[in-house]
């Protein structure tokens, strides 16, 4: 049996689902999209269920890839049953989606969420009128402790069929519904919802028309009503708006603002939220520095006191090539390690609590009017503030987006200037650490400075028009542990299944090329901008190369080329120059590896070879500056 | 004979609605021999539409004057209508039509309509805690405008604005629900402030 779960977006979807299934869920992108859908197994006297968690959408229509995957897979999958999630605060709203689900005819229980924070609010539903009105069985839960939730399953599983409410339009659009339905192919799902699908011009169910003049000729002869697919959505509002008014009682008389409202006047304040934000960040590095500091020092500990030793002792009788290759990628994992836990990890935590109290919208809305600037818009942000993670879950993450248009932008401002953790580990290890404050500071202007340019640039040159913020800000609500380590570990996983093994597969490759001593043949060729340009020694294209595969190699390699106290190998400017270079190009193999997943060759090769180019340009240009300026 | 009356009074009122006007001045306009007028004169005194009095010509009676004001507010309703709202082209000979027969009830509708248009403001210009009835929407992206309406903002929802950053954003309460919408979007969104 198949259960799927429907519902808009923040209703307590995900809570509903782990509470089923626990963690054990697959995460697999239906076929031919990048929308990924959640399934696990609920256990159920004695037998077991497949529950699919569909992406949460406000319409089952074709706006977003979110809301093409949730409709075509109730309408092609075919569930055995739909559990559509309300969050009682907002009913009628929550009812339009719960209309559409209706237009499908497949059976679906209705669980109502949130229940106890309407009464609160001084909403109480009649689960009974509602009942009766859908034609289909209302449950009471509440996805947070759990409760009602099997009482859903279990209706879920008895459900038989029964009448459903259609809902009956205007004469003029029945009779064209009556005419079009003669226009159809054969469809997957139901006449009449495939006919209401071509009235709001879903350009899924277009192509199932067999004469697209005639359905012109029908659309214009419908006398009093322009605008079609507005029609639809307005009657269909329209009812929802009837069933909720019918089924539920507000007490109103209270002008008091909710919490919720209370804290919103602070944070979203036109004038000082934007630094509430920034003090949340930085006190959240802040924090993270501190304690990432901390694991990372342990981890480090254990391999270099403990595993490399023993191994490179262990491996010494062999070939040396061998040990080389293989005590570096042993280096390579505790590398993974050591970020991954501590700081990637640590960081996506803090941004899944955000996210699920309800901060992180906020942010969007505070920061649109800026990325505007750069043709993009608020939501951008969720992506970028991943990067300063990793840049490899942060590429996929621009899934989010609508268009390609915006998500390639922002891709290319991931790859290029927003620093991963690696890269932020370049500018404190070695800038920071050799020439203070200042260069921290400076190299961060600078890549912030090359952000708003180059997303300017690329506003202007790409096709396709900018988009702009539809976002629902929830009400703050306290995060549940479980979902937030299960965001967590959604994100986390491309680092861990993807990055740690390229680290180790380019810790051995390091080893590899480092024995045999192949780098440095390259040292010559590439004499001419190294030193010719960027004022550096030469040698030092060889930690730049090996940045290519990952960026903690870089400072692996400088180390070794220029001992432990690098001020001596180079000058200050020399210091600043290499830092900056470092960050600025690519930030991995597998961040390229990312983008042509993502996008394609071509996108990806541009955009790679370009930075590469832009880094070297631009490292030339500031050393030569800073040298007239000491 | 509706129309005929009617287009004689607007006649009238054209040269003058005070004073009286000759037959002859009416016979011209109407392109028409005096005879056939003065025919017609007579009716319209008939009706208290006008007073006739021989060689002066005929005066617009209190209740000529209203009908013909009614007449050509008509016209004019009719002909704003066409024009701004079904971007008829050729609005005037339409609305020279259309002044005769429309009902009053078709008349009061168009002329609620336009003036509720003419009260639309832009979702933008509302102030914070302001709100309004969405009356309609002009985003030409289908997709963003589905995105919209799913959402909740339909023509005759009522949103209320909560805030506003200058020259960005803007969080609209509707349905309950808290929305954050970009400036594009709430510049396209026509409301009448309540």
């Amino acid at each position: 049996m198949k259960i799927a779960l429907a519902g808009e977006p923040n209703v307590g979807k995900s809570c509903f689902f782990n509470h089923l299934t626990g963690i054990h869920a697959i995460v697999s992108n239906y076929p031919g999209t990048t929308v990924e859908l959640m399934k696990g197994k609920a256990r159920f006297n004695d037998s077991v269920i497949e529950i699919v968690d569909l992406p949460g959408t406000y319409a089952l229509g074709d706006a977003s890839e979110d809301e093409r995957v949730a409709k075509n897979y109730l309408i092609k999958e075919k569930p055995d049953v739909v559990i559509d999630i309300i969050d009682c605060t907002a009913l009628e709203r929550n009812l339009y989606l719960t209309l559409q689900l209706l237009e499908l005819k497949i059976p679906f229980v209705v669980a109502l969420n949130f229940y106890e924070e309407a009464k609160e609010k001084g909403i109480s539903i009649d689960k009974n009128k509602l009942e009766k009105m859908l034609g289909v069985p209302v449950i009471i839960i509440n996805a947070l402790s759990g409760k009602g939730i099997y009482t859903s399953l279990q209706k879920a599983v008895k459900l038989r069929k029964r009448k459903y409410l259609e809902i009956k339009y205007d004469d003029d659009v029945e009779k064209a519904i009556e005419k079009i339905e003669k226009l159809l192919k054969e469809v997957p799902t139901s006449k009449r919802h495939a006919t209401i699908r071509v009235l709001e011009n879903d350009s899924d169910f277009l192509p199932y028309i067999k004469d697209k003049n005639k359905l012109e000729t029908i659309k214009k002869g419908v006398e009093f009503h322009p605008d079609l697919a507005m029609e639809v959505s307005k009657e269909r509002h329209g009812k929802a708006s009837i069933i909720a008014r019918e089924c539920s009682e507000i007490k109103r008389g209270k002008i008091k603002l909710t919490p919720s409202e209370q804290i919103d006047e602070i944070i979203t304040n036109p004038s000082y939220g934007l630094f509430i934000v920034i003090f949340t960040f930085l006190l959240m590095f802040g924090i993270l520095f501190y304690f990432g500091g901390f694991f990372q020092d342990k981890v480090s500990d254990v391999f270099e006191t403990k595993i490399l030793p023993y191994l490179s002792s262990y491996l010494e009788p062999f070939n040396p090539i061998l040990q080389e290759v293989i005590v570096n990628a042993v280096i390579g994992t505790e590398a993974g390690l050591a970020v991954a836990v501590p700081y990637v990890g640590l960081f996506y935590i803090f941004l899944s609590v955000l996210e699920d109290t309800g901060f992180l919208p906020r942010v969007t809305f505070l920061i649109d009017k800026y990325m505007h600037k750069i043709g993009l818009h608020g939501k951008a942000i969720i992506p970028m503030m991943l990067g300063i993670g990793c840049s490899v879950p942060a590429i996929t993450s621009t899934r989010m987006l609508n268009t390609r248009r915006e998500r390639l932008i922002t891709a290319i401002l991931l790859s290029g200037f927003i620093p991963c953790s690696s890269r932020i580990a370049i500018i404190f290890g070695i800038a920071g650490h050799y020439l203070g404050w200042w260069s921290i500071f400076l190299i961060y202007l600078i890549m912030l400075s090359l952000a708003v340019v180059f997303g300017k640039i690329l506003n202007k040159i790409l096709p396709g028009e900018a988009t702009d913020l539809i976002m629902e800000l929830p009400n703050y609500r306290r995060p549940l542990i479980k979902n937030v380590l299960m965001k967590t570990w959604l994100r986390m996983k491309d680092y861990v299944y993807i990055v740690i093994p390229f680290l180790i597969v380019g810790g051995a490759m390091f080893g590899l090329m480092n024995a045999l001593n192949l780098v440095n043949i390259v040292v010559d060729p590439f004499k001419p901008i190294i030193s010719g340009w960027l004022l550096l020694p030469k040698e030092t294209v060889i930690p730049f190369i090996y940045g290519l595969l990952q960026k903690d190699l870089t400072i692996a390699m400088i180390t070794t080329l220029g001992g432990t106290d690098l001020s001596l190998y180079m000058t200050s400017i020399q210091i600043f120059t290499f830092s900056l270079v470092a960050v600025t190009y690519i930030p991995c193999m597998i961040a390229v590896g990312m983008l042509i997943r993502e996008f394609g060759w071509k996108e990806a090769v541009i955009v790679s070879i370009s930075s590469i180019f832009i880094a070297i340009f631009l490292g030339g240009i500031v050393a030569r500056v800073l040298m007239i300026l000491s | 004979m509706k129309k005929t009356t009617e287009d004689y009074l607007k006649i009238i009122q054209s040269i003058s609605d005070k004073e009286f006007v000759k037959t002859t001045d009416i016979a011209k306009k109407a392109h028409v021999t005096p005879g056939s007028v003065s025919q017609f004169l007579k009716k319209l005194a008939k009706k208290k539409l006008v007073t006739y009095e021989p060689y002066k010509g005929v005066k617009l009676t209190k209740y000529g004057k209203r009908y013909a004001e009614k007449i050509k507010e008509k016209h004019e309703v009719s002909e704003e209508f066409l024009e701004k709202f079904l971007k008829v082209k050729e609005a005037h000979p339409e609305a020279e039509e259309l002044e005769h027969v429309v009902s009053k009830d078709v008349f009061s509708k168009m002329k609620e309509f336009i003036s509720l248009k003419e009260k639309a403001v832009k979702l933008n210009e509302l102030k914070e805690s302001e709100s309004g009835e969405v009356l309609f929407m002009q985003i030409p992206n289908h997709k963003t405008l589905a995105r919209i309406n799913a959402i909740g903002i339909v023509p005759g929802e009522r949103v209320k604005v909560i805030k506003k950053i200058k020259n960005g954003p803007i969080i609209v309460k509707v349905k309950n629900t808290q929305i954050g919408i970009g400036k594009e979007i709430a510049n396209n969104v026509m409301v009448i402030k309540k």
